[in-house]
């Protein structure tokens, strides 16, 4: 690039999509457009309106022929016309790609801008036609279909587009059947590349690791398909749905009400939800094994939680190279583990054959006892035993042989890491952007279009919508950032705005709010006045509360405000109990977004028409050395919250939560191979049983899946700060 | 052709009958325009003139870039207090996320060559009237809440039809002016315009339809909404403990390569068969 120029990084997406769902096989064909240059967050959120529709491709209609003649011939016109539609669209960017442009930015001042296409968001089937591939073929690199599910220390030549076309041109002028053959051999298709010859662009980079197809949609569908075999092979199915059922509610994740099996369609937000709670659930739905059992157990365990620890970490936001060292492991381990799993890959073919194997050596044996007529019972026992022997083992064999883990959403993740050095985090390349767009700029204008010609309703409907909020996005923008020797806007109109920002997006803070939001009680219980009532409200005694009290008072003698207590100044304090405490916890890798997670104590009470609900609450309760993995911080039931006024001082107010504490074993490490914090409760008649504690040492809610008998696991895999806090 | 008649569907071939009809039919949209071109005038002669102080600047951005030294920050002399709060805004000085302690920037990329003397003003126009073309807020609301709420054109015309506006009396009065009135509201329009492109196979031709994506690019640009969320030059980040940080596009390798790449091209000709 010549000195002084901005490059400006185009990045597409495009994804066929139905507008009908029932009738009508309606389809569009959409590509959108956003530039690199504006923050990934702002890019990606809907309501900022930076994703811009640049094309409605035509839809290549349905193969009609049966004859393979005919749909190869279709396929090529297709092709052709897909090809021929592109260099339309791209004739504007190449024709300024070699010197650039003059453009007029934001700031005020003009630049000699580079457009050039960085990024293609696209999902796998997609990429395969734009780059003109066959299937099973890896748009980055030429790894062959057998290889796909190889370990990651093998390297295959990257793709090298220029080379194709070359090799194409060549065989344009001259013919030649070996330029085609060596073409096929790498899953080259002729001349299909719609990206060949775009100055500046390096066509292996344009693609992008798509977390919702590749992972969600992808690997933990098949991983699904495994778990549940496997299951039903050691007798866990049962064990596994009760886990399943049992899950505490947790902030973004939606509690199963239904068994696994009972789920019919797993989409995105299943599997994501899944992807926060399957290491748990599988671990606990393992326990106690048999000798036997033993070592696939742990193997399978292993492999589950390699594929979910690397699904966080792809999620991370910002990557050092330990960060890229630890996802490189991650699959390295799944790789090293899955063979666990590989009876269960088996194909359809594969069952049928070895079924075929199987009745001709029945077959064989029934001959044989025919051919030797009378024989004793104990003789014909053993070659029965011998026959079935052989069958049992020819079947595995053909199981061993031809199941494999060769399927390309495997091998794709192997380009993960690269690709965050070249290009920064994944999520922010993720489809489902793409996706939303297609919600809104599509699919809304679709249903308010006559249907007939709709595509010009449906960019006329979104241009308006656009406008509009174009309009209100750069007023706010201006608002915010007063230029020089403007006066602001009015009141009114500054009320409007306000108005309509708050409707769309939930919290936001402003600059002004940006000190740490405070936790907040909530729900105030209006029967309860004293200790007397709060205690027949908990079901725990007054003595109890008051020894807790007294304790918590000690507990914290440096600090000058203590509550000084004895029982007969308690008793006469004002007290309210309450029944919902939202805390403010910062976001991952944020310094400004705060997820509010709210923790909930009913008591007995039901919650919205379900059970009690005490949600499990973590506490901070000593430095970050102690309890080993968790940090200083143990979980535990909450069991009430309650404001009370020290009315003998200075009218102080206590916030307090009264919970019930859990307590870690085995040395507080990380156990096992799931690699999960165990917990225990404390028994019932010991004095520590209830510990009240300030409200401000609850620093959010934890999430236990239960492992029976008064056990839990401390899902730490169902967020990414929890993630990264216990390890 | 003539020139069209935003409001209504007359056209007009004479510039004077144009403006005529427009203060007789529109006279509120006509003071705008007026305004808008004196505006226009105004700036022309004085950039003329040298004599006022966008110009000069213009020709100092001009003159320090000729020689091509000096990278962006210590472009423009700070003569102006509106260019050193600019200095600040560029991301690439100012590292937001709080962990990251060390940020090295590429100087020699994202310059500006000089300033968009239209763009200043518009902002300032745009907050003395932000409903422009809309005549009030009101009008604005009502218009936005048609569109937001996705109502229909035919239930549009009814509203005015049945009189259910008689309070408010709009400066629209049926669907059809509505989109005229939106499609006025975005002043970076023009970008944004559709294509229609068919392609003939075998008798069988499809329609499609496209964006000059150019244009896409510059209309994403110019955005004033975009505008503190702006990248223009590539960095390399690195943690307190001196670790490379990969997380935004431009703090990874490919914009830092493909900048300082002087010439790349995957080469090889579009090929056709």
């Amino acid at each position: 690039m010549p000195e002084g120029a901005t490059l400006v990084p185009v990045i597409c997406m495009s994804d066929q999509t139905h507008l009908t769902n029932f009738s009508g096989d309606k389809k569009a064909w959409p590509v959108y457009l956003t530039i690199g240059n504006v923050r990934s967050k702002t890019r990606n959120s809907p309501s900022k309106m930076a994703i811009l529709l640049v094309a409605l491709l035509p839809v290549p209609p349905k193969f009609t022929s049966k004859k393979a003649k005919k749909r190869s011939a279709q396929r090529t016109a297709n092709d052709e016309i897909l090809n021929a539609v592109f260099s339309f669209i791209f004739e504007s960017l190449e024709a300024i790609a070699k010197h650039g442009k003059e453009m007029c930015c934001s700031d005020g001042k003009v630049r000699q801008c580079f457009p050039v296409l960085a990024a293609w968001i696209a999902d796998h089937a997609e990429n395969e036609t734009l780059h003109g591939l066959k299937r099973m073929s890896c748009a980055v690199c030429e790894v062959p279909v057998e290889r796909l599910g190889w370990d990651t220390k093998e390297v295959h030549p990257a793709r090298d587009y220029q080379k194709y076309a070359e090799i194409e041109e060549r065989y344009v002028n001259t013919g030649g059947e070996h330029n085609v053959a060596s073409l096929l051999a790498v899953g080259v298709k002729m001349g299909r590349n719609i990206f060949t010859g775009l100055l500046r662009v390096e066509i292996p980079l344009l693609f992008k690791p798509d977390i919702l197809h590749n992972i969600y949609l992808g690997l933990f569908k098949h991983l699904m398909q495994w778990i549940e075999d496997f299951l039903k092979k050691h007798g866990r199915q049962e064990l596994f749905d009760e886990v399943w059922k049992s899950l505490p509610p947790y902030p973004g994740f939606f509690v199963p009400k239904k068994a696994y099996r009972e789920v019919t369609q797993w989409q995105g937000k299943e599997m994501r939800n899944l992807g926060r709670c399957i290491l748990g659930v599988f671990a606990s739905s393992l326990r106690s094994p048999t000798p036997a059992q033993q070592s696939p157990f742990v193997d399978a365990i292993r492999c589950v939680r390699a594929l979910v620890d690397f699904s966080l970490m792809a999620q991370y936001r910002s990557h050092t190279e330990d960060t890229l060292g630890y996802m490189e492991q991650y699959l390295h381990d799944f790789h090293r583990y899955k063979e666990v799993f590989q009876e269960f890959r088996t194909s359809k073919k594969t069952r049928q054959e070895a079924d075929v194997h199987d009745e001709q050596l029945r077959l064989n044996l029934e001959r044989k006892l025919k051919e030797a007529g009378k024989i004793p019972a104990a003789k014909r026992r053993r070659l029965l035993d011998e026959n079935r022997l052989e069958r049992t083992g020819k079947r595995e064999e053909i199981h061993r042989n031809q199941s494999h883990f060769n399927f390309i959403k495997l091998h794709l993740l192997v380009h993960y890491c690269s690709h965050v050095r070249k290009f920064g985090n994944i999520p922010m390349y993720s489809t489902d952007v793409g996706e939303l767009a297609h919600k809104v700029q599509i699919k809304e204008g679709y249903r308010h279009s006559n249907k007939n010609d709709a595509s010009r309703q449906i960019l006329h409907y979104y241009s308006r919508v656009h406008a509009v909020s174009m309009r209100l996005l750069t007023l706010r923008a201006l608002q915010a950032r007063k230029p020089e020797g403007a006066s602001g806007l009015d009141n009114a109109d500054r009320c409007f705005l306000d108005e309509i920002s708050q409707t769309r997006s939930a919290i936001q803070l402003t600059e002004t709010e940006a000190t740490r939001p405070r936790r907040l009680l909530r729900g105030r219980d209006k029967n309860i006045n004293s200790f007397k009532q709060l205690s027949e409200n908990l079901g725990i005694p007054v003595e109890q509360i008051f020894n807790e009290l007294m304790r918590y008072g000690r507990r914290s003698l440096q600090n000058p405000d203590r509550l000084i207590a004895n029982k007969e100044r308690l008793d006469t304090m004002p007290v309210e109990q309450f029944n919902q405490l939202q805390i403010p916890v910062l976001g991952f890798q944020e310094t400004d977004v705060y997820d509010i997670h709210r923790a909930r104590t009913t008591g007995e009470r039901s919650f919205r028409n379900g059970g009690s609900r005490n949600d499990w609450v973590w506490v901070a309760l000593g430095a970050a050395n102690e309890y080993g993995a968790l940090r200083g911080k143990l979980p535990g039931r909450l069991r009430g919250l309650f404001k009370v006024r020290d009315t003998g001082t200075n009218g102080k107010v206590y916030r307090l939560a009264i919970v019930q504490l859990l307590q870690t074993a085995g040395g507080n490490r990380i156990s096992g191979a799931h690699g999960l914090v165990k917990v225990f409760a404390r028994q019932q008649t010991s004095t520590d049983e209830f510990w009240i504690v300030d409200i401000t040492t609850v620093t959010g809610l934890a999430h236990l899946i239960p492992e029976g008998d008064g056990k839990w696991l401390v899902n730490s895999r169902i967020d990414l700060r929890t993630f990264n806090d216990v390890y | 052709m003539g020139t069209k008649c935003p409001f209504c569907r007359l056209r007009y071939i004479r510039a004077g009958a144009y403006e005529k009809h427009l203060e007789s039919c529109h006279p509120d949209f006509y003071k705008n325009l007026f305004k808008l071109e004196t505006d226009l005038l105004r700036s022309r002669s004085s950039s003329v003139n040298s004599s006022e102080e966008p110009a000069l600047l213009e020709n100092a951005a001009d003159h320090t870039f000729g020689f091509n030294e000096s990278d962006y920050e210590s472009d423009l002399p700070g003569s102006e207090p509106e260019h050193a709060s600019d200095g600040e805004d560029n991301p690439v000085t100012s590292s937001r996320s709080s962990n990251t302690a060390q940020v090295q920037a590429y100087d020699n990329a994202g310059r500006s060559l000089r300033d968009v003397p239209s763009n200043q003003r518009y902002e300032r126009g745009l907050l003395a009237e932000p409903w422009r073309p809309f005549l009030t807020l009101d009008d604005f609301k009502l218009a936005n809440w048609f569109v937001t709420s996705k109502v229909p054109r035919s239930r549009i015309d009814e509203y005015f039809a049945i009189g259910l506006s008689k309070s408010a009396s709009p400066c629209f009065k049926s669907a059809y002016k509505l989109d005229q009135y939106i499609t006025a509201l975005d002043p970076y329009q023009h970008f944004l315009e559709w294509q229609e492109g068919t392609y003939t196979h075998d008798g069988h031709s499809s329609t499609f339809f496209y964006r000059d994506m150019v244009q896409c690019v510059e209309y994403l640009l110019s955005q004033p909404a975009y505008r503190d969320d702006m990248v223009y030059a590539p960095v390399r980040e690195h943690n307190e403990t001196g670790e490379r940080l990969y997380s935004e596009m431009h703090t990874a390798d490919w914009w830092w390569e493909t900048q300082v790449n002087v010439f790349a091209s995957s080469g090889g000709k579009r090929t056709r068969f």
